[in-house]
C-alpha cells in the first residue's frame, strides 16, 4: 500500500473493527490503519518516542468512551450528583491534550461521544441541565467541538450518526463483554466509510459537479409528452413532493459550492421552457452551470459539459432515474461517480442525502459563490464570440490581479486550491493547511497568494507562488492557477511577482522545475513558451538582465501587510 | 446428513445460508488473502482455522445476528465453551450449523 494513508487509530475500546474496514475497502483514498495500544490514549499521545509513532501517521482517529475519558460523567451514570462544570473542565483538559496531538501530526479525527441508547439516566430528568446523562454528554460534546474548532487540521466526527445508521443493534453489549468491542460492525464500517469521504475531500478529491437528467429525475413525467403544465413536481401528490425535495437538495448543494448540471435527451427549448414557467420549479435555468439537451449520447454530453467547465471526469457524479443510462455513462466514463436511484420515486432525495462525496474540509467564500462565477463564465463567453482576436478579448475583459501573502484569512482556501488544482500545478504538492502554513513560515520562503476579478465578476483566490531561497538563488517551488483563469494572462503576472521579487532580494537568479504528472501538461507548456531559459529535466531559468515577463492588460495590486513570513 | 436430528432440511439450509452470510460480514474485516470460503468444509477454528480471536468474537456475534433475522428464533452460541476448540461445535462451517440446529431443535422441545 505504498500511496496509503497512514492512519493510527487511538482508542479505550477494541476498535481494530474499524482498522479492519478502512483496511480493506479498496476504494480510493487507500487507508493503513493500525491500532495504537488500547486504553492509553493520553500517555500515547503525550509520548513521542512510543513506537506506533513510528513511522509518523498521515492521520490519527481518536474515539474514546466517555464514561472512561470523563470521570465526572462515569459518576453521572452512577447516578451521582455532578457538577455539570466539572464534566466541561475535564472535556477542557482532553481537548487541550488533543490540540497539542494536532500540532504534530498532519490531522487528527476526533469522534464525539455516544452513550448507550439503552441507558435511560435519569428518565424524564435526562434532558434537564445538571441531571441528565443525555444533557451532560451534549454539552460535553458541544464543549469539545468548540475547543477544537480553531485548530485547520482537526476535525469532529459525530459518532452519533453512525450509531443512529446502525439502528437497534449499534449498541453491541456481546461484543462488549466478548471482546470490548462496543459497538455493532455496522457502525464501524459507517465510521470508516466518512473517515474516507472526510480523507478524500481534504486531498481535495471531493466531486464538484452534479449532472442530472430532466424526466422522471428531476421530475415527474416526459415533458416533451406531457408539456410542462403536467409535470409532476410539487402540488397535492406525494411524488410531486419528492421530486420537489430532490431539487431542493441540489439546491443546497449548489448553494454549498457543488455545480450543477443538466443532460437530458430532450428538445432543449421544451426542458428550458419547463424551467422557466413551471410555477413549483426550484432550479431554473440559471441555477445551472451548464446543460446539454440534445438526443446524443448522455456520456459523450457529460464529457463534453465536464471539459466546458473546466472539470476533470472524476469530479462528476451523474443521476440518471434510468438504468440503461446510468450502465452506460459507468462502462463508457468509469471515473464518473453513478449512483443507483431506486425504483420508487419516493426514496430517491435520500440517496442525494447519503452522498458523502460532496464533502469538503471547509466552506471557502470560493465555494459559495463558485456557481455564480460559472455564470459570469458563461457571459464571459458570450462576449468572446463576439470580439475579434484573443487579445481584443482579453483586453475587453479589464482583469485586475490582487497579489496578497497567505494568511489565517485565506489559509483555508489556499490550501484547497493547492491541493484541488492539476492542470495547472507546477510541482502538485498536496499539503493540509496546517502543513502549509508550517511550511510557508519558514524564514527563507515565501508564498503569495492571487486574487482575480474583471468586468464580469470576481474570481475570488485563483493562485498560488511559492519561493524558497537556497545559496543566493530562488527555487520556485509553488505555481498553481485554477483552471478557470487560464490563458488569461495571470500566468505572467505570477512570473512577474517572481521576478520583482528575486530583484528586490538581490538574487543570482530563479529557478522552476516542472514535476510532470499526467495532468499537468498544460503547466509544462505554459513554461515552455514563459521566455525563461529551458535547462534538463523541465527545468526554466531566468536572471536579472534576462527580459522580464509582461502581463499584458492586467492591473495588479498587492496587499503586503498580510505576511506571514519575513 | 447432520446430527441435526428431525429438523427439516429446508430449515437446515435456512441455518447455513445465516452462517454464509455471517462469514461474509466477517470477510469484509478480514484481508482477501486470510477470508474464509463460503463453504461447508471450511475450517473456522483450530490449527488450520483462519480467525483469531477478534474475528471469532465477530463471528459469534454475527452468527447470532444473522440466525435470529433468519428464524426469527434467538440463539446463544457463547454457552459453549469449547465452541471453537479444535473439535469443538464451531471448529467448522458445517459443524457449525448442526450446532445451530440441534439448539434450535432444542429449544423447540422446551
Amino acid at each position: 500500500m505504498a500511496d496509503a494513508s497512514r492512519g493510527l487509530l487511538l482508542s479505550d475500546f477494541n476498535i481494530a473493527n474499524l482498522a479492519a474496514y478502512l483496511r480493506n475497502d479498496p476504494e480510493p483514498p487507500l487507508v493503513s490503519a493500525h491500532v495504537g495500544p488500547f486504553g492509553q490514549v493520553a500517555s500515547v499521545a503525550a509520548d513521542r518516542q512510543h513506537p506506533c509513532w513510528q513511522p509518523p501517521p498521515d492521520h490519527v482517529v481518536v474515539w474514546t468512551r466517555p464514561e472512561t475519558t470523563i470521570s465526572a460523567f462515569a459518576n453521572l451514570v452512577r447516578c451521582e450528583s455532578v457538577e455539570t462544570e466539572a464534566a466541561l473542565a475535564e472535556v477542557d483538559h482532553y481537548a487541550e491534550m488533543l490540540l497539542q496531538l494536532g500540532q504534530r501530526v498532519p490531522l487528527v479525527f476526533v469522534c464525539t461521544w455516544s452513550a448507550d441508547p439503552a441507558e435511560r439516566g435519569f428518565g424524564m430528568l435526562d434532558m434537564q441541565p445538571g441531571i441528565g446523562v443525555a444533557s451532560t454528554l451534549m454539552r460535553m460534546n458541544l464543549r469539545l467541538a468548540d475547543r477544537l474548532a480553531g485548530a485547520p487540521n482537526i476535525y469532529v466526527l459525530d459518532s452519533q450518526r453512525w450509531l443512529a445508521g446502525a439502528g437497534a443493534r449499534a449498541w453491541n453489549p456481546k461484543g462488549w463483554y466478548l471482546g470490548k468491542i462496543p459497538f455493532d460492525s455496522q457502525v464501524f464500517k459507517t465510521a470508516a466509510q466518512d473517515i474516507k469521504a472526510a480523507l478524500l475531500g481534504i486531498g481535495g478529491r471531493a466531486r464538484k459537479l452534479v449532472v442530472v437528467d430532466a424526466d422522471d429525475t428531476l421530475w415527474g413525467g416526459v415533458v416533451g409528452d406531457v408539456g410542462w403544465q403536467n409535470l409532476r413536481l410539487g402540488g397535492h401528490d406525494a411524488q410531486g413532493e419528492a421530486f420537489l425535495d430532490f431539487q431542493r437538495r441540489l439546491r443546497s448543494l449548489r448553494t454549498r459550492g457543488v455545480l450543477l448540471g443538466l443532460v437530458s435527451k430532450n428538445e432543449e427549448a421544451v426542458v428550458l421552457e419547463a424551467l422557466e414557467r413551471h410555477p413549483e420549479m426550484v432550479l431554473r435555468a440559471p441555477d445551472f452551470a451548464g446543460w446539454r439537451i440534445n438526443w446524443s449520447d448522455k456520456a459523450a454530453n457529460i464529457a463534453d459539459l465536464a471539459a466546458e467547465l473546466k472539470l476533470g471526469l472524476d469530479s462528476v457524479v451523474f443521476l440518471d432515474d434510468h438504468p440503461v443510462e446510468r450502465a452506460r455513462v459507468r462502462e463508457a466514463l468509469p471515473e464518473v461517480l453513478v449512483p443507483d436511484l431506486p425504483a420508487d420515486k419516493l426514496l430517491v432525495p435520500d440517496v442525494l442525502r447519503g452522498l458523502r462525496c460532496f464533502d469538503a474540509p471547509a466552506l471557502t467564500s470560493e465555494d459559495l459563490t463558485r456557481a455564480e462565477s460559472y455564470i459570469s463564465e458563461r457571459r464571459r463567453t458570450a462576449a468572446r464570440a463576439t470580439i475579434g482576436s484573443v487579445e481584443d478579448w482579453l483586453q475587453t475583459l479589464e482583469m485586475k490581479v490582487q497579489i496578497e501573502d497567505m494568511c489565517e484569512a485565506n489559509l483555508e482556501r489556499t490550501a484547497q486550491l493547492l491541493n484541488k488544482t492539476n492542470q495547472m500545478n507546477m510541482a502538485t504538492r498536496r499539503l493540509t493547511p496546517s502543513e502549509l502554513w508550517s511550511w510557508a513560515r519558514s524564514g527563507n520562503r515565501r508564498l503569495w497568494t492571487l486574487r482575480a476579478a474583471d468586468r464580469f465578476g470576481d474570481y475570488g483566490l485563483v493562485g498560488i507562488v511559492s519561493i524558497e531561497i537556497r545559496d543566493q538563488v530562488g527555487h520556485v517551488v509553488d505555481f498553481v492557477l485554477s483552471c478557470r483563469v487560464m490563458g488569461r494572462q495571470v500566468e505572467q503576472s505570477m512570473l512577474h511577482l517572481a521576478q520583482t521579487f528575486v530583484v528586490s532580494r538581490d538574487l543570482q537568479r530563479l529557478e522552476a522545475r516542472v514535476l510532470p504528472t499526467t495532468k499537468n501538461t498544460p503547466c509544462l507548456r505554459f513554461w515552455q513558451q514563459s521566455g525563461w531559459a529551458q535547462g534538463e529535466d523541465q527545468s526554466f531559468i531566468w536572471t536579472p538582465g534576462d527580459t522580464p515577463t509582461v502581463a499584458h492588460g492586467i492591473e495588479i495590486t498587492s496587499r503586503p501587510a498580510l505576511a506571514v513570513t519575513s | 446428513m447432520s446430527n441435526s436430528g428431525d429438523l427439516t432440511s429446508h430449515a437446515r439450509t435456512r441455518i447455513l445460508e445465516a452462517v454464509l452470510d455471517a462469514i461474509d460480514e466477517v470477510n469484509d474485516q478480514l484481508p482477501v488473502d486470510q477470508r474464509i470460503p463460503r463453504d461447508e468444509a471450511a475450517r473456522l477454528a483450530g490449527t488450520d482455522g483462519q480467525l483469531d480471536s477478534l474475528g471469532l468474537v465477530n463471528l459469534i456475534v454475527a452468527t447470532e445476528q444473522k440466525v435470529a433475522d433468519a428464524l426469527g428464533v434467538p440463539i446463544v452460541l457463547t454457552d459453549a465453551a469449547d465452541l471453537f476448540e479444535p473439535d469443538g461445535p464451531g471448529a467448522s462451517v458445517r459443524q457449525l450449523t448442526d450446532h445451530i440446529a440441534s439448539l434450535l431443535l432444542r429449544s423447540s422441545h422446551g
